[in-house]
């Protein structure tokens, strides 16, 4: 009945903010850009955000470039609608957006990955890297642009 | 194997493009500079966080080639102690984003191994270590803007004198009294003091003024 009753309000909700979306011309924001707005219009770094509402900041970074899922519940959305200052229409889209949100099966392709592959750092050793390294390094970007829990 | 060209600045050349990024996205010389949150909401960069890129290679941060992406290690980037460092280093990526964002697109990557190879290669490293440097003049002089350097040091004249006066070994000279200093005035600027040291050895007006 539970399950039954958050699919139909799942499915309102998507119809009105996708009808909202048409009619402004533009598509539904995602919970994490929306966060990231919100969060930037205060003036508030990643850092600061994290350590207040005491959310892990590596998944946070997830969660706002939207390849990971939000979290549903009122404990942690509630302190996050405080931090941000939202009241009226804005705390009932940061709870309207985190139940629609869903982060979509993609596969990381070989493209995303290199693009994201770094040019510019320092080595710890005084040379060039190794290839060894490199090939670690590598391995750690793959895994990390990818969620987990998906 | 891709070629990584080499572009030589010089240290005016990029102090005058550190001036020109703050008229343009800070329009202040306020201290202590807001560069992380300058970073996400001047420079649209996305913050993404990879635990073990300090512990396994040492790299606190890197700007994706795309020039969107801010890539740093979690810790180094939520840890309170690292609070000085972290702020230098996003000031040294942004200063890549700035002066090197060509060179980081006109390098696209064809395949994993390409970029091994590329990287690896002995000329290349040198030629950005080249950039490694450049981008830490860079972040200096927009963490460390000169003029509020001088302000710090001025309000500091007492003590300038004071250790002067105190120090009747011979030994104690301009390099003690730069490392007082720049203990004594770092936290305005929220940077280390090896920052604050090296800002005043390189204004050398600023040197001539401490020495007497």
């Amino acid at each position: 009945m539970v399950k039954l009753y958050h699919k139909e309000k799942t499915r309102e909700v998507k119809s009105y903010f996708n009808k909202r979306g048409e009619e402004m011309g533009q598509s539904i924001k995602k919970f994490g850009e929306f966060v990231r707005e919100k969060r930037l219009e205060i003036n508030m770094t990643l850092r600061e955000f994290c350590r207040k509402t005491g959310v892990d900041a590596s998944n946070w970074s997830k969660v706002e470039r939207s390849i990971k899922k939000p979290p549903k519940s009122k404990e942690v959305l509630e302190p996050i609608a405080d931090i941000l200052e939202l009241d009226g229409e804005e705390y009932n889209t940061l709870y309207d957006l985190a139940t629609i949100s869903h982060v979509p099966k993609e596969t990381l392709t070989d493209e995303k990955i290199l693009e994201s592959l770094p040019i510019l750092f320092r080595t710890a050793r005084q040379g060039p890297p190794s290839r060894k390294d490199m090939e670690e390094l590598y391995e750690m970007i793959m895994k990390g642009e990818t969620d987990e829990d998906n | 194997m891709k070629t990584i060209r080499s572009d030589y600045l010089t240290n005016s050349e990029i102090r005058e493009k550190a001036e020109e990024f703050r008229e343009e996205y800070i329009g202040n010389y306020e201290i202590p500079v807001n560069i992380l949150l300058i970073a996400e909401k001047q420079l649209d960069l996305k913050i993404v966080l990879e635990e073990g890129l300090g512990r396994r290679f040492d790299i606190d941060a890197y700007i994706a080639p795309n020039c969107e992406e801010l890539w740093v290690d979690t810790t180094r980037y939520t840890k309170r102690t690292w609070e000085e460092r972290l702020r230098f280093t996003f000031a040294h990526e942004i200063g890549h984003w700035y002066m090197h964002s060509q060179i980081l697109e006109e390098i696209g990557w064809d395949t994993k191994e390409d970029w091994i190879e590329t990287r690896c290669d002995q000329k290349n490293h040198n030629n950005i270590s080249s950039f490694e440097i450049q981008s830490d003049e860079f972040a200096g002089r927009l963490l460390v803007p000169k003029q509020k350097l001088v302000e710090k040091i001025e309000e500091k004249q007492d003590k300038i004198d004071e250790f002067y006066d105190n120090a009747s070994r011979p030994w104690i000279g301009f390099d003690d009294l730069k490392g007082y200093l720049a203990s004594d005035i770092c936290d305005d600027f929220k940077v280390t003091e090896k920052v604050v040291e090296k800002r005043i050895e390189k204004e050398d007006d600023i040197e001539d003024m401490l020495r007497q």
